[in-house]
């Protein structure tokens, strides 16, 4: 079992590291932003194997949910998904999308990153708090007894959101600031 | 047109079938990915003449051309599939952008620019559409900025305007729309219409704009619930004397992305109706 939770824990506290260089008050530069906004976006599809894949241990499973809600700004925000082949677009705010991930059924999953598109600038937003949009295309694989059964390419446009929080840090409290994900919008442009 | 020769490669990936019978290759999905234009905020960038450099590098490796102007730059940024283009229209336009004197470049936050969202709605139990139209506002003490609702189309929606002002409006500002709620296609509007008496926290509200406080009401006494978002507007008129619209043109070539689809030379005159009456909004004489 401590395997099990171990690499999932791991995943979750390498995510302050990120913040370490950024806690001057001023908003990080484009290019710290996007690499950083990069690396949650990966560990959401990290969470997402896991979450999709059915010989996860449920424990290993809902502890994935938890964890990647917490990239999140909230539980509000939420997963809109489209596809070329279907008109209806589906909504979910994010444990609500994680569960019904977890209800695909696949024994593994693969989610490869084909190329990020677009990384836009920051804007202040009348909260205080910095926006961007990230665009990546993805491929995703699922299989079922180690033949896939289902594979897609979805372009996912992703908010990002710089929250301003306080750390203490050696008895002093820093202004730092943390990002987080926020509203996921995405396009299925290719199903197989 | 001639001068613009560079572009005609563009022409030429159109007619290609995109994704055959088979799985499209990687190189394929990266090529078209990294020309596509994303958002309304690349397009901007691009209008501007500030095109990422892997867009530039994949342009070299397409047309052998590094030293792209910023005039072709513009022309990339039409939907070549359209036929109702004028091209003495199209390069009129692009010699004023891109005019030495007096050029034009697009600004985020100016305001002269319109978003309409069209969405699916149930209003009183029955299934209609509305379209809503955004504005970016700037809050000058906090320097941020906010997409807020400034009109709806389709007011005919409801029988009687509301007569009575909506009195939950900023009292506690609990909601708002991201100054990026454009890049995940306003998905956010539906979470501020279902906090129904929050609504008229992401509105330009006007006490005299009697459309959006019987929307403000309807909402609030959940009559009028927002199901989903059909498609997206920008209107600008950022370039004296014209007026363009972009839209999404979703196709797997070189051609896609957020384009210009329609354009129109445009008076004072012509913009103040055009507002009015595509957009819904009251204007002044100037």
């Amino acid at each position: 079992m401590r395997r099990t939770i171990f690499p999932i824990a791991a995943l979750f506290l390498l995510a302050p590291f990120a913040l370490a260089a950024q806690c001057d008050g001023l908003p990080p530069k484009a290019d710290e932003y996007s690499a950083q906004a990069l690396q949650k976006t990966t560990y959401l599809s990290n969470y997402i194997q896991i979450i999709c894949d059915n010989k996860s241990s449920l424990l290993k499973s809902s502890g994935a949910v938890d964890l990647a809600c917490k990239l999140f700004l909230d539980e509000d925000r939420v997963v809109q998904v489209s596809s070329a082949n279907r008109s209806n677009i589906s909504e979910y705010k994010v444990r609500d999308y994680f569960k019904h991930l977890q209800l695909l059924g696949y024994t593994r999953v693969e989610i490869k990153w084909v190329e990020v598109g677009y990384v836009s600038q920051l804007r202040k937003g009348v909260d205080g708090n910095f926006y961007g949009v990230i665009t990546i295309k993805q491929k995703f694989t699922g299989y079922k007894n180690d033949q896939p059964a289902y594979e897609d390419i979805t372009e996912k446009h992703i908010e990002v959101v710089l929250k301003q929080v306080s750390v203490a840090q050696a008895g002093n409290s820093m202004k730092c600031w943390d990002i987080l994900l926020g509203d996921i919008n995405v396009e299925e442009t290719w199903q197989n | 047109m001639a001068k613009l020769k560079f572009l005609l490669p563009f022409l030429a990936f159109l007619v290609l079938p995109a994704f055959f019978l088979s799985q499209p290759s990687d190189d394929w999905i990266k090529e078209n990915f990294v020309v596509e234009v994303h958002t309304v905020d690349d397009f901007i960038d691009r209008f501007n003449g500030d095109v990422n450099q892997r867009v530039l590098d994949k342009w070299y490796q397409l047309f052998q051309k590094r030293d792209i102007t910023r005039k072709e730059i513009i022309y990339s940024l039409f939907n070549l599939r359209s036929t109702e283009w004028s091209e003495s229209e199209v390069e009129a336009f692009i010699d004023q952008a891109v005019d030495n004197q007096c050029p034009s470049f697009l600004e985020f936050e100016t305001g002269n620019w319109y978003a309409t969202v069209n969405c699916d709605v149930l209003f009183q139990g029955q299934p209609c559409t509305a379209s809503l139209v955004l504005q970016i506002r700037q809050d000058a003490a906090t320097g941020g900025s906010e997409w807020v609702i400034v009109s709806m189309l389709n007011p005919e929606i409801f029988a009687d305007l509301c007569p009575d002002r909506f009195p939950y409006t900023n009292v506690r500002r609990k909601a708002f729309l991201s100054p990026m709620s454009h890049g995940t296609n306003f998905s956010a509007l539906k979470r501020v219409f279902d906090e129904k008496v929050n609504l008229s926290d992401c509105m330009d509200f006007n006490p005299n704009n009697s459309l959006l406080n019987t929307l403000a009401w309807e909402v609030y006494l959940g009559d009028f619930q927002l199901q989903h978002i059909n498609s997206i507007e920008y209107h600008f008129f950022q370039v004296p004397n014209w007026i363009f619209v972009i839209r999404q043109t979703a196709r797997e070539d070189f051609n896609t992305g957020w384009l210009i689809s329609e354009l129109y030379p445009a008076t004072e005159t012509d913009v103040r109706n055009y507002k009015e009456e595509c957009l819904n909004l009251a204007t002044t004489p100037q």
